[in-house]
């Protein structure tokens, strides 16, 4: 005799997460949309295309709640966008373009608001500087730069960093270390700008 | 301390990782050292300038149309879970045949049920072919077994609030049998599902906040089976449990407050599951409330529970021949 389909009983605790879990996946979202649409957009050039893998990460987490705890939510996310993006990349066949390749002028994110900034040629200056940035960290090698994204721009623990890469603590230390050894000699010139 | 070492620790140092000794050393060296001084200075700075890249928002919308998609019941994208293998861990699997991702594999390439050894639970009937065993039985993780034993506990903790708010309103005297039961019930699953997650605890393989891990063992101590049976009378159990349920009100975010450390060796995995097999075996509640199966060398054993209470235990074994 035939007993239930244990596929429906899956699909039936994915569709109804208790009150619980819910009020966590909906702060998760909250914390951690924006975040993951920056990590996304630098891994593939692209805002818009950045925010279907958010999105497909956070379905992917709904799906696979009842496995996997809060508290490694963000790790977690970050490691399905990182995939999501390795995909699309693989798909695209082509080289990572600079940001401001994909991106129109208009597009371009806002800068934040320096009071001394009012001219056109700063705010101009003011731009370039972060292209340069962004270029910076375009130009460093594969390894360093997934460590340097995830620990030093967007803040996540090595511990965290090191679930999302599927790699042992110490070697995020090391490949953050030498990251940011290159990136300091790749930004001299802004760093110089930064201290007058 | 000398240059080469400052240098090396000023990234962690930048992170506030390094032991206060350390820090101190590099600290130090930083005050009669200008080189050095130069490059803290610089990273530091470096650091504040990728601080200040900008940060975009998702549209507005974003919240509103990713319920849209999980009420539609959109699938899981594929790529998801296609992960970049190291070789060395490809080899791994290979030759060891043993790894949790190779499980799939198995299944699919024709192992069979066995007959000698399969029993059915109490209220359960033995299912025989590949059905079940195709149906993404999840495998034995500490992540999933802490996740789900921490959700048990936070469920079984509100049922027992509950239940001994019902007390209050008994007649005093001896407590009826099956309100007795429901609170035995309910004291079990909150020992055997504790006794778990102190156990990875205590294994390291999983991190709590200190307070939480005091609360459990609280619980663990005052839900002895023989000091329950020794209350049953309705005030003193009453008195008892709700002096309990307030010290221990905590354990409700029990799920969030656990942490799994990861693993990264297949022999720490191994060993794992070695002990929690045990684990498995020994303890009902654990069977019950976790859709689990345990590796072994050579066969498999799954343990599925349905919703409305069927229980079904059976063993795969690998066919003649096969690798």
């Amino acid at each position: 005799m035939a007993g239930p389909d244990p596929k429906d009983m899956r699909t039936q605790q994915q569709l109804e997460p208790d009150s619980l879990t819910t009020v966590a996946f909906n702060r998760a979202i909250a914390e951690h949309a924006d975040g993951l649409q920056n990590y996304a957009t630098r891994l593939l050039g692209d805002p818009i295309q950045a925010e279907d893998v958010a999105q497909d990460a956070f379905l992917a987490l709904f799906k696979h709640l009842h496995q996997v705890p809060t508290a490694a939510f963000r790790p977690w996310l970050y490691r399905v966008a990182r995939n999501l993006c390795l995909d699309q990349l693989r798909r695209r066949k082509f080289k990572i373009r600079l940001f401001r390749d994909v991106i129109k002028d208009d597009d371009k994110p806002h800068l934040p608001r320096d009071p001394r900034e009012h001219r056109p040629d700063e705010i101009a200056e003011a731009r370039e500087a972060q292209e340069s940035i962004e270029r910076a960290i375009e130009s460093l090698p594969a390894k360093f730069r997934d460590a340097f994204l995830l620990c030093e721009v967007q803040g996540m623990s090595y511990e965290d960093a090191a679930s999302v890469l599927r790699c042992p603590v110490k070697t995020v230390s090391t490949r953050l270390f030498r990251a940011r050894q290159r990136f300091r000699s790749l930004v001299s010139k802004e760093i110089s700008a930064y201290k007058s | 301390m000398n240059c080469r070492d400052c240098q090396r620790d000023m990234s962690q140092c930048l992170d506030g990782r390094l032991p206060s000794g350390r820090r101190t050393a590099v600290m130090q060296h930083l005050e009669t050292c200008e080189e050095c001084s130069q490059l803290w200075s610089e990273f530091r700075q470096a650091q504040e300038l990728a601080l200040r890249l900008p940060v975009s928002r998702v549209s507005p919308d974003f919240h509103a149309r990713l319920w849209e998609r999980i009420k539609a019941g959109e699938g899981t994208p594929e790529a998801v879970f296609n992960e970049p293998m190291p070789l060395s861990t490809k080899a791994r699997y290979v030759f060891t045949g043993a790894a949790a991702a190779a499980l799939l594999l198995v299944v699919l390439n024709g192992w069979v049920p066995g007959t000698g050894g399969s029993t059915a639970g109490d209220d359960g009937e033995l299912f025989g072919g590949f059905t079940l065993a195709t149906s993404e039985p999840m495998p034995f993780e500490p992540q999933l077994v802490a996740q789900e034993a921490a959700k048990h506990v936070a469920r079984e903790f509100q049922t027992l609030d509950l239940n001994s708010r019902k007390l209050a309103s008994l007649p005093q005297g001896r407590l009826d049998e099956p309100t007795f039961r429901a609170i035995n019930e309910s004291a079990r699953g909150l020992r055997s599902m504790g006794r778990v997650i102190l156990l990875l605890k205590q294994d390291q393989h999983l991190d709590m906040p200190t307070d939480m891990e005091v609360k459990l063992r609280l619980m663990q101590s005052s839900l002895d089976v023989n000091k329950l049976n020794s209350l049953r009378d309705t005030r003193e159990l009453y008195n008892m449990l709700s002096s309990l349920v307030r010290q221990l009100r905590d354990l409700e975010l029990l799920p969030e407050r656990i942490r799994v450390r990861p693993f990264y060796r297949l022999e720490e995995r191994h060993e794992f599951w070695r002990k929690a097999g045990d684990w498995f075996v020994e303890d009902r509640d654990l069977q019950n409330y976790i859709h689990i199966q345990v590796p072994e060398q050579q066969s498999l054993r799954v343990r599925v529970l349905s919703p409305d209470g069927l229980q079904v235990f059976f063993n795969m074994t690998r066919p003649q021949g096969s690798r």
